[in-house]
């Protein structure tokens, strides 16, 4: 063979063990290569889409925080801005009590217990619906359903909830003008006493007056800043209230502060502006918003590590040792002796506490004859070998002993053995 | 470079990646010359064995003995090669489904009859994953679950589609070579979720009985007729309270958990306590039920599907004769529905059960489970 037949041949040698090696490194080197950066990039992910906050409109720039400073959330900012569209981050849930007998067709009955999950799976497309329609009537001008599912609550009453995103009625406003804003959020709690009545209408009726309620609130926040959205509103039918919440938004200028830089993680403060503190701005210019590191704290002790190390080591030791299953006979000779009418023992796990405690083994029905003779055969007294396990354990102990002796003495213990 | 020079590499690697790319080598299971070593590759990797002693093929994996190679568990603390124990082995698994499945009546107490006197009683345990069988089985929760699933997605986007893989349903092989004659065995099984044992009987062989524990389903074929067959299934042993050891107490993992200090002391103590009264009681029990301990007795590798019951043959008259599963008839315990044929077959039936269920919960009328299909 030419050294050309040869070099082709290592050079198939080489790659052909690297890729056998890549296909059993494969799981790690994915996990490492692939899995963990996509976690550090899903984490990171609202940094590299608006690194400072920002949010672009048709005619300027804008850094928008939040009320503690942060960084704005850019789904949070779509959902106020974004008004005229459906958007992820706004969106109601409502869980509505159901009796399933309601959605039968007429003449039809309900099926066996075990597929009622199914029969409600298949239905509750009409709730949501209904839900949807609700909204519009009085809160949005545009609504669709996201997610649906039903839970049982008792018997053929259920918890049906819809999701829907929104586009709410009212107008938003406009953003206020200035490049500097914080997006506020803030979250009412309102229940509807239902007094125990869960009709349909009952429940469509304390719905509406939880969506009233938000949009009142909204109106008046809209009188105060000039803009409000309805982010998300929440029902929850209980037995005899509706337990309702809601969140709204609106955007707020930091002027009149002469603040134009942000002074965010990873920023250095401009030493001629306020640096933005937890929403409020400091008057100290160049003032360090990000904490100091806490002290380092001391380096543990070497020898204190190594000595954990073995003390585990040791520990791991002893465990193993009590793995051990007695092979002295193979299956096949216990299994013969058995056939034959010879004594088989049960070997006995050692304890590996000092103080084991053994219960009664679990009644698995009436005994039989065998099975009481069995207990007693096999309840032997323990053994009286020494093994490993027992070696170690009493190595220990002798290894307290000595300890305790140089500590109230403080001269060296006799060696025992 | 020459062209022909990365032509070749191309197909060097090519090879490369069709020689060793993790695939499954179906080793001959007869004529293992002796004396030799080599690279065998099986199930799950491939070890460096060598061919003059199937020991070599056992390697440890957390502490439970792993088969690396076509090699069968025995009594004897040793493996055996297959072809040195199974005459015409099919290591791909059957090639047809069973003739015919019998449901056995389930047991009524928590206990079994005891075994024949006389009998030698024998105790494998089944892991890992075994042969192609062509017999499925499946719940009414799994049926159900797809059922909603295929709602959710004709909700979703409107598709209409039911995903089957039958490989997920399938009943898995377990070969049991019976080349025991001077005594009658009662085996005592040990199942995986959905074992299927397949006994070969060397002829004078006799079975006087078969226990099977835990598993979603209990399936033997290969007995003659009128043999005993018993079953506590899984769900059972739960009811009766018995929890089956069937693996070390103690596995490398473990250990290396206390070695690094994610189990403290106290917590390894704790559990390996509360291990060894769980073997304790299950050793009781069982030496109640078979009149032998538990854990001496077990005999089984992971992924290993092969188990000789018996004494090693020494030449090829001693072998014991392989029958495939379709020559046979199939018992079975189980509560939910166990069914045969190809994987089309089963495709196409569970699919057409899904779409049943789910036009009868819908009242007929499947357009009207999503959006707008009320209308």
């Amino acid at each position: 063979m030419g050294r050309g037949g040869t070099g082709i041949l290592v050079i198939f040698g080489v790659l052909s063990l690297g890729i056998y090696g890549l296909i059993y490194l494969a799981p790690g080197l994915i996990f490492f290569s692939q899995v963990a950066p996509m976690m550090n990039a899903m984490s990171e992910l609202e940094d590299i889409r608006n690194p400072s906050g920002a949010f672009e409109t048709a005619d300027r720039t804008l850094t928008i925080r939040t009320q503690d400073g942060g960084k704005a959330r850019q789904t949070d900012i779509e959902a106020h801005v974004n008004s005229r569209d459906f958007a992820d981050n706004r969106s109601a849930t409502v869980v509505r009590r159901v009796d399933i007998t309601d959605l039968l067709a007429d003449g039809e009955e309900l099926p066996e217990a075990e597929l009622l999950d199914l029969f409600v799976q298949a239905r509750i497309a009409r709730v949501a619906e209904r839900d949807c329609d609700l909204m519009r009537q009085v809160l949005a001008n545009a609504c669709s359903p996201s997610r649906f599912s039903a839970s049982s609550v008792e018997g053929t009453i259920y918890n049906v909830t819809t999701r829907m995103n929104f586009v709410q009625t009212q107008p938003v406003g406009p953003v206020p003008g200035s490049t500097e804003l914080i997006l506020n959020e803030k979250s009412f709690d309102y229940d509807v006493d239902t007094a125990g009545a869960i009709g349909w209408e009952d429940q469509d009726d304390a719905i509406a007056q939880l969506y009233g309620a938000a949009q009142v609130g909204c109106d008046e926040i809209y009188g105060q800043f000039g803009n409000c959205a309805i982010k998300s509103v929440s029902a929850r039918q209980r037995e005899n209230q509706l337990s309702g919440r809601f969140v709204l938004s609106w955007l707020v200028p930091v002027d009149p502060l002469p603040v134009t830089a942000s002074t965010g993680e990873g920023q250095a403060a401009s030493p001629d502006r306020a640096p933005f503190m937890g929403g409020r701005f400091s008057d100290e210019p160049g003032q360090d918003v990000v904490s100091a590191p806490a002290p380092a704290p001391a380096q543990p002790a070497f020898d204190r590590r190594a000595a954990e190390r073995a003390e585990r080591q040791r520990t791991a030791d002893q465990l193993e040792a009590t793995a051990d299953v007695d092979r002295s006979l193979t299956p096949y000779e216990i299994s013969v002796a058995a056939a034959t009418g010879q004594s088989v023992e049960v070997p006995q796990p050692e304890p590996f506490l000092e103080q084991i405690t053994v219960t009664e083994p679990v009644p698995v029905g009436p005994p039989t004859d065998r099975e009481a003779v069995a207990e007693t055969d096999v309840e032997g007294p323990a053994l009286a070998t020494p093994t490993r396990s027992n070696l170690l354990i009493a190595q220990k102990r002798e290894w307290r002993r000595q300890a305790r002796t140089m500590f109230e003495t403080g001269q060296p213990a006799d060696i025992a053995n | 470079m020459d062209g022909r020079v990365l032509l070749l590499v191309f197909a060097g690697l090519v090879g490369g990646i069709v020689l060793l790319g993790g695939r499954t080598f179906d080793l001959p299971d007869v004529g293992i010359p002796l004396g030799q070593s080599g690279l065998v590759a099986s199930t799950g990797g491939a070890v460096q064995g060598d061919r003059s002693d199937p020991n070599t093929f056992v390697v440890d994996k957390s502490g439970v003995p792993q088969a690396r190679g076509p090699i069968a568990a025995t009594e004897h603390l040793t493996a055996a090669f297959v072809g040195k124990v199974l005459d015409g082995h099919r290591r791909s698994g059957a090639t047809a489904p069973p003739i015919a499945l019998i449901p056995v009546e389930p047991q009524q107490f928590c206990r079994f009859s005891p075994p024949e006197q006389g009998s030698r009683v024998v105790n494998l345990v089944a892991m890992g994953r075994g042969l192609d069988t062509k017999t499925y089985i499946y719940s009414d929760a799994q049926l159900q679950e797809r059922t909603e699933n295929f709602l959710k997605d004709l909700q979703s986007d409107g598709r209409a589609e039911v995903p089957v893989y039958p490989n997920s349903f399938e009943l898995e092989g377990v070969d049991i070579a019976v080349s025991e004659t001077e005594y009658p065995v009662h085996l005592v099984l040990h199942s995986g979720a959905k074992t299927l044992w397949n006994v070969h009987l060397r002829p004078g062989a006799r079975v006087t009985g078969v226990s099977m524990i835990g598993g979603r389903v209990a399936a033997i074929s290969g007995l003659p007729s009128g043999t005993p067959v018993q079953a506590l299934l899984k769900e059972q042993l739960v009811d009766c309270k018995i929890s089956p050891v069937t693996r070390p107490l103690v596995n490398p993992v473990f250990l290396s958990s206390v070695k690094i200090g994610v189990i403290s002391k106290e917590e390894a103590e704790e559990t390996i306590s509360n291990w060894q009264e769980m073997e304790r009681r299950y050793n009781v029990w069982f030496k109640g039920q078979f009149g032998i301990p538990a854990t001496t007795t077990r005999v089984g590798y992971e992924n290993g599907p092969v188990f000789l019951v018996g004494p090693l043959p020494t030449d090829e008259t001693e072998l014991v004769p392989f029958r495939d599963l379709q020559e046979k008839t199939l018992l079975y315990v189980s509560g939910e529905t166990i069914t045969r044929g190809t994987a089309a077959d089963f495709r196409d039936e569970f699919r057409g059960k899904v779409r049943a269920l789910a036009m009868r919960v819908s009242g007929g009328n499947l357009q009207g489970v999503a959006l707008g299909g009320g209308n």
